[in-house]
C-alpha cells in the first residue's frame, strides 16, 4: 500500500472535564503528502499526542476536519475507523511494551496485528518474519518482548505498527528513553518502513534531532502549528485563518497586544512595531 | 487464536487456575444438588422402607366372603374367579401377586384352634425344621411353636374339621378331613412383606399358635366342605427394588385406579402404600427445597467471585485490551481475546467441578447414611450447564465494561472506576429483596413454601454482608485518622488503605457472607439435631420402651418392681384415656423417672428427680389389712334396725385386686360385725365403707352409726382405733360438697356415719391418696379434672407446668401411678408400657416376660433418632454444612484473588511511602494488618449476622419432614459454634496473613532492598 496523505483543516479539540474545558488543539492546519516523513515536535501539553489521536481515529475533533487519504475521520463510524486502523493506519503508542503482548513472540504479535487486514480480500501482507527483518529484527521472531533490548523492543513495536502495511504510520515518542544507538536504530527502521512501503510516517517527539533527521518537523505550540523546519531551516506557518505564530524568542520581545505595521515587497514581509506600544528591548526583525 | 489463548493461560497460570477453581466450585456445588438429592432421596426412602411396616408396602384385595350359589343356597367358597384371574386383573407393575386362602380348623378331640392357610410360593419363604413343604392333597405343615405345643411331629395324621365361632366358643362343623403333617416350619423372614400387611408371626413376644398358620396345599383345603366362609386375599407384594422414589410417587394414583376397578367387581382394596408414599413425598419435597437452599447461595457466591476475578483480571489487562482495539481488531476478535483466558479456564474447571460435585454428594451421604451410590442423572448435566452458563455470563458481564470502553480510555494508565450508582443500586435491590422476603416470611406464618422463602436466610445474609462492608469505609477512615493523629502510623496507614480501596469492601462482604453462611449452617445443624433429640426423646419417653399387653395397672406396677426392685432401670407407665381435654394423660411410677425417662432439656427447671416430690406429696396412711377376717365394731344409735348393710371394699397390695365384702347387717346398739377377706391374706388396704339400704326396706328414718374400731383376725390386731377413725382427714366424704355429708362429727369416739332416709347408698373412702390428684402438666395441658383408672372423673390440680414432658410433648398431664391407683381402687385394663433406661440390662425384656407380661412391641429411642437423622431435613442440613464450608473457601478464594490482582498496585503505594521516608517496619505492618483486620471483622460480623438472621427467620427453617411436631425449635447456643468458628478463624487468618505477606513481599523495590 502506498502512503496516505494527511490533511488537517482548522482542527479544534476540546477536552471536557469537571474542572473546566481544556482546549488541546485550537485550529491546526497541516498537510502531509503521501510517503512523507514528518515529526511533530513541541513542548508537553502542546497538543501533539492529541493530534496523533485524531489522525488515528481514537478521538473525534471538536471542530474542523481531519482527512487521511480519502477518509474524513470525523464522518466515519466506529466500525469504519476500527477497520481503518486494522488496515490503513498503523499506530505505535508511547512505550514500546504497551504495543506488544508480553506473553507472545514477536512473530505472533505481528501476526495478531495482521488479522484484520488478513480477512479483507485484496490485501497482500508481508510475512511477519519479513516485517521483523525490515525493522532490523531478523531471526528474532521467536523472542518474547521481555527478552529484547529497549531499542529492539521499540523496533518490535514499529513492526507491529506496520504489520498490516498501512499507508500511514503514527508513532508516539519512539525514541524517548533510548540511547543514541537505540535511537538511530529506530530511526533507521522508520526510514526503512517508509522506503519499503512508501508509508507516510508521522512521529511525535520531543527530540529536535529526530525532527531534523526525518526532514520535516512541525512544531505544535498551544494547540496550533507554530512553525515548521525543513532541511535545517525554520519557518513560521500561515494558518488557515491567516494567523502566523511568531517564534518564541520574538514573542519574548513583543508581548501579546503589541501592534505591528506589516509591509511586504515581493516575498519579503516586514513587521514594524507601532507607536504607543511597550518600548521594545531591541530592533524589530523581519519575518519571512 | 486458540494458540494465543493458550499463551495467555501459560502467562498467567495462577489466575487461570483460580478461575478454574471457581468454575469447579460453582459447577461442583450445582452438580452436588441433584446428585445429593438423588442419593439422599434413595437413602431417605431406604430409611422409610426400613421403618415401614409391611402394611405400608403391600396392596391387598379381598373378595366378599361367601356368596349365593347359582341354586340360591349359600356358598362359602368364592366361585374361583378371584382366585383364577385376580392376579391378572389386579396387578401393579413390579408387584408380585400372592393369593391366600384360609379358614379356622380344629383337631378332633383336641383344644387347638388353628388357621389352615394356603399361600402362593409359601415354600420359598419358610425354612423346614423337619420334613418338607406340603404339595399333595391332605398334607399340611405346622409351625414350630404349634408343633411344640401340640407335641406334633412329622408323620402324624390329624383329623381336622372346620371351626365355627359361636357364643359358647368355637365348635367343629362340616366334614372331618384326616391330614398328614409332612413338615414343621419356621418362617425365614417373619416380618417380610411377603406375609401380607399383618404378619402372622409377631416380631416380639411369644408366638401365638392360634394365629400361626398351618400351611397346606390348595388341594388339602378343597377337601373341606365349608360351613364357614373361606377368607381369600390377594396381596400385591413389591419385588426388591420396586419401591423407588419415582415409583412411590406414582403408586397412589395407580392404587386409586386399581381400587376403582376392584370396587366395580365388589372387591375391597386396602393399602398403606399411599401413606408411605406421602411420607416419602414430604421428605422429597423438603429435600428439594433445603438442598438447593444451601447450594444456591454458594453458586451465586461463586458467580460473584468469578465476576470479581474476571473483572479484576480484565482491569489488569486494560492495556492489552486497548492494544487489541488499537489494531482495529473486530468485535468478535476483541471479545475472544478478552474472554478466552477466562472462558477456557471455566471450561477446564467445569468438568473437574462435575466430578467433584458427585464426590461431595457421595461423601456427604456416606457421612450421614453410610455407603450409598450417587446416581448420575440427566439433572446433573442440567445443573452443571446452568452453573457453567452462569459463570460464563458473570465472566462476560465483568468483561463487558472494559470492552465497551473507548480505546483511548483503555490505553490510559488510570484504573477505571465503576459507576457508584451501579454498585449502590445493586445493594439497594438486594436490601429491598431481603426486606420483602422477611415481611413475606413473617406474614406467611414462618413456614416455608416454595423455593423463594427458603432462600430468605441467604438473601438476608447477603444484604447484611453488604451493609457491613458499606460501613467499612467510614469506620476505617475514622480509625485511620485517629490513629495517625496519635502517631500510630502502621495502624493509620492500614486503615486508610482499607477505606480507600473498593476491593477491600468486596472482600469484606465476601468474607462476612461466607462466614455467616457457615455459621448459619452450623446453627441449623445444631438446632435441628437438638430438636430431633428432643422430639425422639419426648416421643419415645425413654431409651427403650416396651409395649406390653394390657394388664391391670397394679399388676404392671408389681411386675416391673419385681424385675427392678431398686428402681434403677425400669418404670411402669400407663396411658389413661381422658375426655374433655386434648391433653394426654400418663401415670408413671414417678420415683423411677430420673432413672428411666429421657427428660427434655426444656423442662422448665423441673428435674426428673424432683418430680416425685411434686406429684407424690405426703399422704395419710392406708388402713392395712393382712388377716383372714375383718371385724368392725359399730354402734347404731338411731335409725332402722336390720335393714342397712355395712360393706367394705378392700384392695390387695400390690396386685390391686379389689373386693367388696358384706361386713354385716346393722342392728341397733353396739355390735362387732365380721367379714371374711381371703384376698387380704397377703396384704391389702381398706379402700371404703358403704352403707346400703335393703332394696325392699322403707327408708323413713335417717341411720346414724359410729364405727368405733376396726380389727382383724388371724393374725389378731387392731387396725384402726377410735381416735384414728374419728380423724376426718383420714376419710373422704363424696357427699360433703352436696351439703348433706355422710360423715357426722363424733368427737373421738370413732367414725360417725349417716345414711339419710332418702338415700339408698352412701360411701366414705379412706383418704390414703391426695386429693386433688397432683399433676405435672406441659404446655396447655393444665386441667382441674383428670380421669381415674376406672374412667371416673377425678379432681386434679397441676403442681407445676413445664414446656415438655416425655411421651406427652407439649400437651399432657403426668401423675404418679401409685397415687392414681390409691385414688381409684378399681381399674380398667389400660395401654401399658415399661420404660427402660440406658442402664437396663440386656435381658430386661426377658425378665419382664418372665413376670407374665406379654410384649407386644418395642420402641428404641436410638432407632427413632436414627430414622429422623435419615430424613430429608437432617440430610439437607448435612449438605448445608458442606455448602457452608464451600462458602468459606470461596471467600478465601476471593481474598486471594483480590490480593493477587491488587498486589502490585498496593505494593507500589507502600513502596512510595517507604521512598518518602516511612520506616520499613511501619510499611511492613501496614501491609499485613489490613488483611488481618478484614478477616477479624468477618469472624465477628459473620456469626453475629447469622445468629441475627436465625432470630428473624429461623422459625421458617423446616426441621422435620412432617408437621406433627409443634414444639418451638430450641434456641441456638454458642457452644456448638465454637469448634467450627475456630476452624474458620484459622483458615481466614492464615489466608489473610499469607495475603498480607504477599503484599509485603511485593512491596520490596528491586533496588536497594526496599523495605527490608
Amino acid at each position: 500500500m502506498s502512503g496516505l496523505a494527511v490533511a488537517c483543516r482548522r482542527v479544534v479539540h476540546i477536552y471536557r472535564a469537571d474542572a473546566g474545558d481544556v482546549v488541546a488543539l485550537a485550529g491546526v492546519d497541516l498537510s502531509i503528502s503521501p510517503g512523507e516523513m514528518v515529526a511533530l515536535v513541541g513542548p508537553s501539553g502542546s497538543g501533539k499526542s492529541t493530534l496523533v489521536a485524531l489522525l488515528a481515529g481514537l478521538m473525534r475533533p471538536s471542530a474542523g476536519r481531519v482527512s487521511v487519504g480519502t477518509y474524513d475521520m470525523g464522518k466515519l463510524t466506529d466500525r469504519e475507523i476500527s477497520r481503518l486502523r486494522g488496515t490503513e493506519i498503523g499506530v505505535v503508542v508511547q512505550g514500546a511494551g504497551r504495543n506488544l503482548l508480553p506473553y507472545a513472540s514477536l512473530e505472533r504479535n505481528v501476526w495478531l496485528a495482521q488479522r484484520r487486514a488478513a480477512r479483507l480480500a485484496g490485501i497482500e501482507l508481508d510475512d511477519p518474519e519479513r516485517i521483523l527483518d525490515l525493522v532490523g529484527l531478523a531471526g528474532q521472531g521467536a523472542a518474547r518482548p521481555g527478552a529484547l533490548s529497549p531499542g529492539a523492543r521499540q523496533r518490535a513495536a514499529l513492526a507491529v505498527g506496520v504489520a498490516a502495511s498501512p499507508g500511514l504510520l503514527l508513532v508516539d515518542e519512539p525514541t524517548s528513553q533510548l540511547d543514541t544507538r537505540g535511537r538511530d536504530e529506530v530511526l533507521h527502521a522508520l526510514e526503512a518502513v517508509n522506503a519499503h512501503h512508501g508509508t507516510t510516517v508521522v512521529v511525535v517527539t520531543h527530540d529536535a534531532d529526530v525532527g531534523a533527521r526525518l526532514g520535516r518537523a512541525v512544531t505544535i505550540r498551544d494547540g496550533r502549528v507554530g512553525a515548521e523546519g525543513r532541511d535545517g531551516q525554520d519557518f513560521a506557518v500561515v494558518a488557515g485563518d491567516g494567523t502566523v505564530q511568531l517564534p518564541p524568542d520574538v514573542l519574548g520581545t513583543f508581548p501579546p497586544g503589541t501592534l505591528f505595521t506589516v509591509d511586504h515587497e515581493g516575498t519579503a514581509v516586514t513587521l514594524m512595531a507601532g507607536p504607543g506600544d511597550p518600548v521594545p528591548p531591541g530592533p524589530s526583525a523581519p519575518a519571512a | 487464536m486458540i494458540a494465543l489463548a493458550v499463551l495467555m493461560l501459560r502467562a498467567r497460570p495462577w489466575r487461570a487456575a483460580m478461575v478454574a477453581v471457581l468454575a469447579a466450585l460453582a459447577v461442583g456445588s450445582a452438580v452436588a444438588v441433584p446428585a445429593y438429592l438423588a442419593a439422599a432421596d434413595a437413602a431417605s426412602v431406604r430409611a422409610e422402607l426400613a421403618a415401614a411396616t409391611p402394611a405400608n408396602q403391600v396392596v391387598s384385595a379381598q373378595p366378599p366372603a361367601g356368596h349365593a350359589a347359582s341354586d340360591g343356597s349359600p356358598s362359602y367358597r368364592p366361585d374361583g374367579t378371584f382366585e383364577q384371574s385376580g392376579a391378572v386383573t389386579y396387578q401393579l407393575q413390579g408387584f408380585q401377586p400372592i393369593f391366600t386362602a384360609s379358614f379356622d380348623v380344629g383337631v378332633v378331640d383336641r383344644a387347638e384352634l388353628w388357621r389352615l392357610t394356603f399361600r402362593d410360593r409359601v415354600c420359598e419363604h419358610v425354612t423346614p425344621v423337619t420334613g418338607r413343604c406340603p404339595t399333595g392333597a391332605g398334607e399340611v405343615m405346622v409351625g414350630e411353636p404349634s408343633a411344640r405345643a401340640g407335641k406334633i411331629t412329622v408323620g402324624n395324621t390329624l383329623p381336622m374339621s372346620q371351626l365355627k365361632q359361636t357364643a359358647d366358643g368355637p365348635v367343629p362343623v362340616g366334614n372331618v378331613v384326616p391330614v398328614s403333617v409332612v413338615g414343621v416350619y419356621r418362617p425365614t423372614a417373619p416380618s417380610e412383606p411377603y406375609w401380607g400387611p399383618v404378619s402372622p408371626f409377631p416380631a416380639v413376644g411369644p408366638r401365638d399358635p392360634q394365629w400361626e398358620p398351618v400351611i397346606s396345599s390348595r388341594t388339602t383345603m378343597l377337601l373341606f366342605r365349608l360351613e364357614v366362609p373361606e377368607f381369600q386375599q390377594m396381596d400385591l407384594v413389591p419385588r426388591p427394588g420396586t419401591l423407588t422414589p419415582r415409583r412411590l410417587a406414582a403408586l397412589p394414583h395407580e392404587i386409586a385406579d386399581l381400587t376403582a376397578l376392584a370396587t366395580a367387581a365388589d372387591i375391597h382394596v386396602s393399602s398403606g402404600v399411599p401413606e408411605l408414599s406421602g411420607r416419602v413425598a414430604a421428605n422429597r419435597t423438603l429435600l428439594g427445597l433445603l438442598v438447593p437452599m444451601a447450594a444456591v447461595p454458594v453458586i451465586l457466591l461463586c458467580w460473584y467471585v468469578v465476576f470479581l476475578a474476571v473483572g479484576y483480571a480484565s482491569e489488569e489487562r486494560r492495556a492489552e485490551l486497548g492494544l487489541v482495539a488499537l489494531r482495529g481488531s473486530g468485535r468478535g476478535q476483541r471479545w475472544w481475546l478478552a474472554a478466552a483466558e477466562s472462558v477456557l479456564a471455566l471450561l477446564v474447571g467445569a468438568p473437574v467441578g462435575y466430578l467433584a460435585g458427585h464426590w461431595v454428594a457421595w461423601l456427604g451421604i456416606r457421612l450421614t447414611s453410610g455407603p450409598s451410590d450417587v446416581p448420575v442423572t440427566a439433572a446433573d448435566a442440567w445443573w452443571a450447564l446452568a452453573a457453567l452458563a452462569g459463570a460464563l455470563a458473570a465472566a462476560l458481564l465483568a468483561l463487558r465494561r472494559d470492552l465497551a470502553t473507548p480505546t483511548t480510555e483503555l490505553l490510559r494508565r488510570v484504573p477505571s472506576r465503576a459507576a457508584w450508582w451501579r454498585t449502590a443500586g445493586a445493594e439497594v435491590v438486594v436490601l429491598g429483596v431481603a426486606a420483602a422476603a422477611v415481611v413475606d416470611q413473617r406474614t406467611s406464618g414462618g413456614r416455608a413454601h416454595g423455593l423463594l422463602p427458603v432462600l430468605v436466610p441467604a438473601v438476608l445474609m447477603l444484604a447484611g454482608g453488604l451493609l457491613v462492608a458499606r460501613l467499612l469505609g467510614p469506620m476505617a477512615t475514622r480509625a485511620g485518622r485517629r490513629a495517625l493523629a496519635r502517631g500510630r502510623l502502621a495502624v493509620g496507614l492500614a486503615a486508610i488503605d482499607l477505606a480507600r480501596r473498593p476491593a477491600s469492601r468486596r472482600v469484606l462482604a465476601l468474607l462476612v457472607v461466607g462466614t455467616a453462611l457457615m455459621t448459619f449452617a452450623v446453627t441449623t445443624a445444631d438446632v435441628g439435631e437438638r430438636a430431633r433429640i428432643d422430639r425422639a426423646g419426648v416421643e419415645a419417653g425413654a431409651a427403650h420402651v416396651v409395649q406390653v399387653q394390657a394388664v391391670p395397672p397394679a399388676e404392671l406396677l408389681h411386675a416391673v418392681r419385681t424385675v427392678d426392685p431398686r428402681g434403677t432401670f425400669a418404670m411402669a407407665a400407663v396411658s389413661v384415656p381422658v375426655t374433655g381435654t386434648t391433653a394426654n394423660f400418663l401415670a408413671v411410677d414417678s420415683p423411677r423417672l430420673a432413672a428411666t425417662a429421657v427428660w427434655p432439656d426444656r423442662s422448665g427447671g423441673v428435674p426428673p428427680a424432683s418430680v416425685p416430690d411434686r406429684i407424690r406429696p405426703a399422704r395419710p396412711e392406708s388402713i392395712r389389712v393382712d388377716g383372714a377376717d375383718l371385724i368392725v365394731d359399730a354402734d347404731v344409735a338411731e335409725g332402722p334396725d336390720g335393714t342397712v348393710d355395712l360393706r367394705a371394699t378392700v384392695v390387695s397390695v400390690p396386685l390391686g385386686d379389689s373386693a367388696e365384702v358384706l361386713v354385716g347387717r346393722l342392728r341397733a346398739g353396739r355390735h362387732a360385725y365380721t367379714a371374711s377377706v381371703p384376698l387380704c391374706r397377703r396384704g391389702c388396704r381398706l379402700a371404703s365403707l358403704t352403707l346400703e339400704q335393703m332394696v325392699d326396706a322403707a327408708g323413713d328414718r335417717d341411720l346414724a352409726v359410729t364405727i368405733r374400731e376396726i380389727r382383724q383376725r388371724d393374725p389378731d390386731r387392731v387396725i384402726a382405733r377410735a381416735a384414728d377413725l374419728a380423724d376426718p382427714a383420714r376419710w373422704r366424704d363424696p357427699e360433703a360438697a352436696t351439703g348433706s355429708p355422710v360423715i357426722a362429727p363424733n368427737g373421738r369416739d370413732g367414725l360417725g356415719l349417716r345414711l339419710p332416709a332418702e338415700h339408698r347408698t352412701v360411701t366414705v373412702k379412706v383418704a390414703d391418696a391426695p386429693q386433688p390428684l397432683p399433676l405435672l402438666v406441659s404446655g396447655s395441658g393444665a386441667a382441674g379434672v383428670a380421669q381415674g383408672l376406672d374412667g371416673s372423673e377425678l379432681a386434679a390440680a397441676p403442681v407445676a407446668t413445664v414446656p415438655l414432658l416425655p411421651r406427652l410433648g407439649a400437651n399432657g398431664m403426668l401423675a404418679d401411678l401409685e397415687y392414681l391407683l390409691a385414688s381409684t381402687p378399681t381399674s380398667n385394663t389400660l395401654r401399658s408400657e415399661v420404660w427402660l433406661g440406658y442402664g437396663a440390662p440386656a435381658d430386661a425384656v426377658d425378665r419382664l416376660q418372665e413376670q407374665g407380661l406379654i410384649v407386644e412391641g418395642e420402641q428404641r429411642l436410638a432407632d427413632a433418632l436414627d430414622k429422623q437423622r435419615r430424613e430429608g431435613p437432617a440430610l439437607a442440613t448435612q449438605f448445608s454444612l458442606i455448602a457452608g464450608l464451600l462458602a468459606v473457601l470461596l471467600a478465601i478464594c476471593g481474598l486471594a484473588l483480590v490480593v493477587g490482582v491488587d498486589r502490585q498496585r498496593r505494593a507500589a503505594d507502600l513502596t512510595a511511602l517507604r521512598t518518602q521516608g516511612v520506616p520499613a517496619r511501619v510499611v511492613r505492618a501496614a501491609a499485613t494488618r489490613g488483611q488481618l483486620w478484614l478477616a477479624g471483622a468477618a469472624l465477628v460480623a459473620g456469626p453475629a449476622l447469622a445468629l441475627a438472621v436465625w432470630a428473624v427467620v429461623g422459625d421458617g427453617v423446616p426441621l422435620f419432614a412432617d408437621d406433627a411436631w409443634h414444639v418451638r425449635a430450641p434456641v441456638p447456643t454458642p457452644g456448638p459454634l465454637v469448634g467450627p468458628w475456630l476452624g474458620v478463624a484459622v483458615l481466614l487468618l492464615a489466608a489473610a496473613a499469607i495475603a498480607g505477606y504477599a503484599i509485603r513481599g511485593a512491596t520490596r523495590p528491586a533496588d536497594e532492598g526496599g523495605i527490608r
